[in-house]
């Protein structure tokens, strides 16, 4: 019997932003129309492997996902020992910028989650000419804490069993036990205070509640698709957020948590593939 | 709801294991009854039921009984699926020394996990 392998591939690129060169870690699959995807706090591109062997998908989309500097197998800046690694909202749009530039990705949809969720945001004021669409999977414009800023100064946050163990809960009971703990697995893998590093963006660096109303939904249009399990960011957060971008669309997700493609990806076709097409009905 | 918790948790060497730095006692509260759970080296030594005259505890977790009840269901409704969600939406209180609680999350979580499963 022929060994099973997946149609994704991993490539390293070497890529500038903000002065500094990194070596980024990227992989992807299919072909068409770019969709690039943003991984959540404290994890890594993995979060999507089951969009890049959808063929329902990658007939039509190149699926493109890469490790943010610091998370997965992306390196950190060259010196990062002496470094306390804070990602901010600056760093965060270069880096999503820089990447899409360096591989010529013509207009490419973007799609991130949980904090990539966020940036799309914002992505979609400052940038919308250059995305054909943003997709903002449990996604809002501002932070909504669900536990005190203070637990930050606690060394647990250096551990990934309790990175993973502070978002178990976020995933659905409803999604199949191997794809939740697989979703948590990769928090446990995380660099030490990643997640950490990455709080800065999602809890403090991240109100974006004024850029909503100066997107062009003619350029960029908006999509939110929120978990109904999801506390973090809730569906109540996604549909103020969703009133405030004009032409933007909130989309409410029955039985599904916050890591849609990684917690659920059956589920989660349902609602994506409908979006997808849409966006392919848009054209050019 | 904690019936049977320390047979459980006896059942589940993994757990023991995971919690084997973790010696503490700790409080569930529903509606205005209060269960001190004692942990010993990742083992549920004790449920005590009082009355108590101020024994102390490290943290304690506090629900109308309704919630608890929702929680324990195997797929509990948005917002009662996990402590955190529970607190989230005001639905359970965590109150007391924290620290204790993050320092043993996944130990401690999967503790109350068990009161979904059957005695």
């Amino acid at each position: 019997m022929p060994v099973a392998i997946e149609p994704i591939t991993g490539r390293y690129a070497h890529i500038d932003i903000m002065g500094e060169t990194y070596r980024i870690y990227f992989e992807e699959a299919g072909e068409g129309t770019p969709l690039l995807c943003l991984h959540t706090a404290g994890a890594h591109s993995s979060q999507f492997r089951h969009l890049m062997c959808d063929e329902a998908i990658t007939s039509r989309y190149r699926v493109i996902a890469f490790d943010l500097p610091w998370h997965g197998k992306s390196n950190p800046p060259v010196g990062w020992q002496d470094m306390e690694y804070k990602l901010t909202a600056d760093f965060y749009a270069a880096t999503t910028i820089a990447f899409a530039d360096a591989l010529e990705l013509d207009r490419p949809v973007v799609m991130g989650c949980s904090m990539g969720g966020r940036l799309v945001v914002r992505l979609a004021r400052e940038h919308g000419q250059k995305f054909r669409a943003a997709i903002g999977l449990e996604g809002s414009n501002r932070p909504s804490p669900w536990w005190d800023n203070s637990w930050l100064e606690n060394d647990v946050f250096a551990r990934g069993d309790f990175c993973a163990a502070l978002v178990s809960g976020l995933a659905s009971p409803h999604s199949p036990a191997e794809f939740r703990n697989e979703t948590l697995w990769h928090y446990h893998q995380s660099g030490s205070d990643v997640f950490k590093g990455d709080m800065h963006f999602f809890r403090t660096d991240s109100q974006f509640e004024a850029d909503g109303a100066a997107v062009d939904p003619s350029a960029c249009k908006v999509f939110l698709m929120t978990g109904e399990y999801d506390y973090s960011c809730t569906p109540a957060d996604t549909e103020r957020t969703a009133k405030t971008i004009p032409g933007a669309e909130a989309i409410i997700m029955r039985e599904m948590g916050h890591f849609p493609m990684s917690e659920h990806p059956e589920l989660f076709r349902e609602y994506i593939l409908p979006v997808l097409d849409q966006i392919a009905g848009m054209g050019d | 709801m904690l019936a049977g918790l320390v047979a459980k948790a006896r059942k589940k060497p993994n757990l023991q294991r995971l919690g084997r730095n973790c010696t503490a006692e700790f409080v569930i509260g529903v509606d205005d009854a209060r269960h001190h759970i004692v942990i010993r080296e990742g083992l549920v030594a004790e449920v005590l039921e009082g009355p108590f005259k101020m024994r102390p505890y490290s943290f304690s977790i506090t629900a109308p009984a309704a919630s608890w009840v929702e929680f324990c269901k195997p797929k509990p409704a948005p917002g009662f699926n996990d402590v955190f969600a529970m607190t989230s939406y005001g639905h359970a209180q965590l109150e007391g020394d924290s620290a204790v609680f993050l320092a043993h999350l996944r130990f401690l979580k999967d503790i109350l996990a068990l009161l979904r499963e059957d005695a």
